[in-house]
């Protein structure tokens, strides 16, 4: 397996970056980590004719406290969020998430950035970050916009970044404490989920999103709108399927992931305090 | 069909740099097992899974088949021919590896080594669960893993013993 | 280095730091690269093919056919397989070879200056199919309306059947019958160093080809008899192993390598070839663990003796024999288990399929027919009430009894210790411990009140070595040195052809020499695997290594001493051992002795189900294995956590998908073998060394044991937490989740 022929081109700050990939238009694709671009290349379902190597920008790793929330720099590796003391301490959940990301050479390659850019249905942090409703800051040529992470993810594979934008930084609110949860469901430890669940109280609210329901990571809006309403654990786990369209593969049918929706719902829900 | 461009990639392994010149495309572990004659790098499954073909980067444990080469210039690059010292000494992971019998068929072992010698460089005491942890990510066919993880315990050992 | 006692292996160092060359490793500088290009299609007829455009692609050496081929026929134990699908050939061959029966036969060799260039101008083949009707599973198979193999009216193409006693009447005296049909799964090797080879033509002008496989001596046959030329033009050895299973038992590359590299001679060009498969072409181009189908009665009296046993097998062999017929008949003679069966009644099928060859893998049909006695007799334990174990005591085979073939069993049946020692280690009637949380990695949280526990046993035996009267034999060769006037030999070298697969055989025969010669281990230098160097040692397969060629090399070392006594400096000694010969079957009642030495096992695992999801943890394996005597403990120990590693991937995870003969997920990233989170959390082994009359030492064999009975244990301890049979695998949790909801658990 080896991918097809492309020119590559190192950039040194994220301002090269947008320029190198505007300058390139849909022929080109960043490359931060490379784990979830260069798999997709080598089966050639990826055919970029120009790569804008970033790993080298600086000041894009950064995991810093902004008050009432944390930026995170797009290029942080997971093995450095989920080792990070302020988010250990300020948001937990989303650490915690990281460390579930595949295996130790995955996380120390692979970017926040690039795992929420590539927009897979199937990845963690994505669902973690929707969970706690946390933004994404974007830069293209014309400046900066802040992105909802409700609002980023638009189809499968696909996002609200334009052609010629790079993400530049993840924004999440704090949320100490335990009221959160994370459930992971994989046929073979350190795999992509078959299904996730990520739970997690923010501002008096529980949020919940869904890993592998649908062709993007989504909230589980019908268990949100039953807690809203007083329904317990148990009762609005039974709707986290409800609205969703999950795939089907060789691992297992739309049934059993709405099953395994509705049970790893219940369990997220219960260890993040709902009764 | 155009040329293909090449690029002079300076590969700093095992302490040595060298050059190569290869297109953008070449991986890590082909550009390693092909231009430096490094075979010990192995590859496994070609697409990220087996873990055969780990490479330490800057002491980070990493998949050289999900690796450009022109993208890890000028990174300090480990391969399983640099452990042991120039005398031949073995490694404190590959003296482990060999007494415990943490290996069968040896295909798998390279990429163990790497990803246990990471950890131990970090972590000369580690828990049961970081060293499963730790080595989830490489797979083995023969041994049933139980030997591999007494294996990485018992480098830790050496290693503390080592440096009293 | 006494037997009996844990050296390092012979291969460690080595293996450690990254100097072991396997075969994509040891590739010449100057070698041309061959890519082997495959029909990609189940079942149709060549019309045309145009290699114009391959063989004017930039940097295309020379391309290699059918026509290029002169006797285009393979196969193990039959020649029923082309070595090229093509419009022409020799015509010395039994098949003809203008119709593609498997997507991954073999169409051309490109062999080009690079592998990038082979690859592009392997692209621009130009062929025309005719697309043939599909026979693709046993199902449309046996109906015989389409014929795999036109020359014969059947698919059936091989049937074995038992008659003992009077099965009709066994079933009237029975007060309990169990009745069941087993669906088994293919399972992929997954070794993970994939087929490569490197040929060329020695100074001897012999064909030479190096690359990983399980028995140096027959794929220099099999060549020599594609190529048509004697053995000794021949030359095969092997580079170090990363691994094999059975995988690597038949031919992959070597015999087209030997082509290509003989054309390249005769086209001048004296230069290396090599070619190695990708993952891909691994999974789809070779052969795997049968599926089959088995349709099982068992009756018993309400004490617990079987009364009777029935069963009928069909094995999807795929569209080539490869060793169906063997296979076939181990699984045939395991599906009655290791007991005392005084009526039976068996039928067996192999049927040739447009689907993936079957073949060997660790256990060769003994864990499917083991799957199919076991989960009988667990079922009927069951449903009697009765202590699993205890029944099984009361029924196991002894040295007393006539076995299922009516030929009374090799001395030293040791079905009943297993079983006492595996009830002493984990009472059937003891509460199952407290494990750890759910799993070390998986973040299952599961709340105790969706988690179930439960135990499950099984025994087995299976046969160590070759059976049914296949010539079986190993050649050694040791040479000791010594100045003419020292009484004992300083240095020895031992030459053996015994493959090295990972399982540490090479380390195990150096022990056994030196211990035998009174030398320490470094006194010992092994010349192995290579025809050119080493006597015929058989395959390392069906457990028979440690056996066979330990009793080869113990008599080398005897004739070598009688030299030596006379003076001789230094003193050789070749020794060809036999064991036993064995009996192939009677074709009406099956009467016959098939084996010459088994090996016997028990196993109890104690497994957590979680009820939400269906996802089984297996949280401790029992292996207990009367193995005549632990040459090398920690070798053994590593054999028996192997194998139950893979048997795990085969019961919980692993599932090959195969439409229309066609492979759906050739990669390990969807065909899912076991991590280190996915393995039993623990595996205690119990060795018993009831000495073997005949082994070296007493030895058995082990590598395939433990896989045996591993499938059965884990699903009747699945029904002990959940009150659920399940009568196929693997257990994914989406299949664990249908039947517990069936169940209404």
């Amino acid at each position: 397996m080896i991918p097809a022929s492309f020119d590559y081109v190192k950039a040194s700050s994220a301002d090269e970056a947008i320029s190198l990939i505007s300058e390139h238009g849909d022929e080109a694709k960043l490359l931060a980590g490379g784990h979830s671009l260069i798999p997709m290349m080598k089966l050639r379902l990826a055919v970029p004719s120009v790569l804008v190597d970033i790993a080298g920008v600086r000041d894009l790793s950064h995991v810093e406290d902004r008050g009432d929330h944390i930026a995170i720099g797009a290029l942080a590796k997971h093995r450095s969020i989920e080792t990070s003391d302020l988010l250990i301490a300020q948001c937990p959940m989303l650490a915690h998430v990281a460390s579930k990301v595949g295996d130790p050479q995955v996380r120390h390659r692979g970017t926040i950035g690039g795992s929420l850019a590539h927009s897979d249905p199937a990845s963690d942090l994505p669902a973690a970050v929707l969970a706690l409703g946390g933004s994404l800051i974007v830069q293209g040529p014309n400046g900066q916009r802040e992105i909802a992470a409700t609002d980023f993810f638009t189809g499968y594979f696909e996002s609200a970044l334009a052609e010629d934008e790079m993400l530049t930084e993840v924004k999440v609110p704090k949320s100490p404490g335990t009221n959160w949860n994370y459930q992971k469901f994989n046929r073979r430890a350190q795999d992509w989920a078959i299904v996730g669940v990520a739970a997690a109280q923010v501002d008096g609210a529980m949020q919940v999103s869904l890993v592998n329901m649908g062709s993007t990571p989504l909230r589980a809006t019908a268990v949100e709108t039953a807690l809203a309403s007083g329904a317990s654990a148990a009762e609005a786990a039974d709707e986290a399927a409800n609205g969703t369209e999950a795939p089907t593969d060789l691992n297992a049918s739309p049934e059993y992931r709405a099953h395994l929706a509705r049970v790893l719902t219940k369990r997220a829900l219960e260890a993040s305090g709902v009764e | 069909m155009n040329a293909e461009e090449s690029y002079e990639i300076r590969l700093k392994v095992n302490g040595r740099t060298q050059h190569v010149t290869a297109p953008a495309r070449r991986l890590l572990s082909d550009a390693l097992r092909g231009e430096l004659g490094l075979t010990g790098t192995h590859v496994g499954c070609e697409h990220g899974v087996c873990g055969c073909c780990t490479v330490l980067v800057d002491g980070a444990p990493v998949r050289s088949c999900l690796t450009f080469a022109v993208a890890v210039q000028d990174k300090d690059i480990r391969t399983v021919e640099g452990l042991a010292a120039g005398d031949g000494e073995l490694h404190p992971v590959q003296e482990a590896f060999k007494e415990c019998h943490g290996l069968q068929c040896g295909f798998c072992t390279p990429g163990f080594l790497m990803t246990a010698c990471a950890l131990i460089e970090q972590n000369n005491d580690p828990t049961e669960q970081e060293i499963t942890e730790a080595i989830a990510g490489n797979l083995c066919r023969c041994t049933g893993y139980q030997n591999i993880r007494a294996a990485v315990r018992r480098a830790a050992e050496i290693t503390r013993s080592d440096k009293r | 280095m006494a037997v009996g006692t844990d050296s390092a292996r012979v291969d460690a160092v080595d293996k450690v730091t990254g100097l072991a060359l396997y075969p994509a490793d040891a590739v010449p500088k100057d070698a041309l690269h061959a890519v082997v290009v495959f029909t990609n299609q189940p079942h149709a007829r060549l019309v045309s093919m145009d290699l114009s455009k391959t063989v004017a692609s930039p940097g295309v050496v020379t391309v290699v056919t059918a026509a290029d081929v002169p006797v285009n026929e393979y196969g193990l134990t039959l020649f029923d397989q082309p070595v090229f699908i093509g419009l022409d050939d020799t015509g010395r061959s039994s098949v003809p070879c203008d119709v593609s029966r498997w997507e991954a036969d073999h169409l051309v060799v490109v062999v080009a200056e690079s592998l990038s260039e082979a690859r592009r101008a392997s692209a621009l083949i130009d062929t025309e199919w005719e697309p043939l009707p599909m026979a693709s599973d046993v199902a449309s198979a046996k109906a015989d309306e389409i014929l795999v193999h036109p020359g014969s009216s059947t698919n059936t193409y091989h049937t074995l059947q038992i008659r003992k006693g009077d099965a009709v009447l066994g079933m009237e005296a029975a007060d309990v019958i169990i009745e069941g049909t087993y669906e088994l799964p293919h399972q992929e090797h997954a070794y993970l160093q994939v087929e490569a080879a490197t040929a060329w033509i020695d100074e001897q002008d012999r064909v030479t080809v190096e690359t990983s496989g399980q028995w140096v001596h027959e794929d220099r046959e099999q060549i020599a008899h594609a190529l048509a030329v004697d053995e000794e033009e021949v030359r095969v050895r092997y580079a170090a192993i990363g691994g094999a299973f059975g995988g690597k038992e038949d031919m992959s590359l070597q015999i087209v390598m030997a082509v290509t590299a003989r054309k390249l001679g005769a086209l001048g060009i004296n230069r290396s070839v090599h070619c190695g498969w990708s993952r891909e072409e691994s999974i789809v181009g070779h052969h795997k663990r049968h599926r089959a189908t088995v349709t099982a009665r068992l009756g018993a009296t309400s004490e617990g003796f079987i009364t009777a046993v029935e069963a009928d097998v069909w094995l999807d062999a795929g569209a080539y024999n490869y060793t169906s017929n063997k296979v076939l008949g181990n699984l045939h003679l395991s599906v009655a288990g290791a007991y005392n069966v005084p009526n039976a009644r068996i039928d067996s099928r192999a049927i040739y399929t447009h689907s993936v060859p079957g073949g060997a893998f660790r256990g060769f049909g003994g864990p499917q027919g083991a799957f199919v006695a076991e989960s009988q007799m667990n079922k009927l334990a069951s449903k009697l009430g009765m202590d699993p174990m205890e029944l099984r005591q009361r029924n196991a085979l002894t040295d007393l009894s006539d076995g299922i073939t009516q030929s009374g069993l090799p001395e030293g049946v040791g079905v009943t210790r297993v079983i006492d020692a595996c009830v002493e280690r984990v009472p059937p009637s003891e509460e199952l411990p407290e494990y750890p949380p759910f799993s070390p990695i998986a973040s299952l949280p599961a709340k105790a009140e969706q988690l179930r526990q439960g135990r499950g046993y099984a025994v087995g035996m299976k046969n160590v070595g070759f059976s049914f009267g296949f010539p079986e034999a190993c050649e050694a060769d040791v040479v000791f040195h010594g100045d003419a006037d020292e009484e004992r030999p300083n240095r020895v070298e031992l030459f053996h052809s015994a493959a090295e697969v990972g399982q540490g055989v090479h380390t195990a025969l150096t022990q056994m020499v030196a211990y035998a010669v009174g030398l320490d281990f470094e006194s010992v230098d092994g010349f192995f695997s290579d025809t050119s160097t080493g006597g015929d040692s058989g395959s390392a397969s069906a457990s028979r290594l440690t056996f066979m060629a330990g009793n080869s090399v113990l008599g080398a070392v005897e004739e070598a001493e009688k030299a030596w006594a006379d003076g001789a400096r230094p003193a050789a000694g070749h020794f060809r051992y036999k064991p036993p010969m064995t009996e192939a079957l009677d074709p009406e009642t099956g009467e016959g002795q098939p084996n010459f030495c088994y090996g016997y096992m028990a196993q109890a695992v104690d497994l957590t189900v979680d009820v939400g999801t269906g996802h089984i943890r297996v949280d401790r394996v029992v292996s207990v294995h009367d193995v005549g005597k632990a040459i090398h403990p920690q070798m053994l120990r590593g054999q028996i956590e192997g194998a139950i590693a893979q048997a795990h991937g085969y019961t919980l995870s692993e599932q090959l998908v195969v439409e229309n003969g066609r492979i759906q997920n050739p990669r390990l990233s969807q065909y899912l073998i076991p991590g280190i989170g996915d393995v039993p959390a623990r595996v205690d082994c119990v060795i018993l060394e009831a000495a073997d009359p005949l082994g070296p030492w007493g030895a058995r064999g082990v590598s395939e044991m433990p896989y045996i009975t591993y499938a059965p244990a884990v699903t009747a301890a699945l029904y002990d937490a959940a009150g659920i049979w399940i009568n196929k695998f693997p257990l994914t949790p989406s299949v664990v989740l249908e039947h517990l909801a069936s169940a209404e658990i």
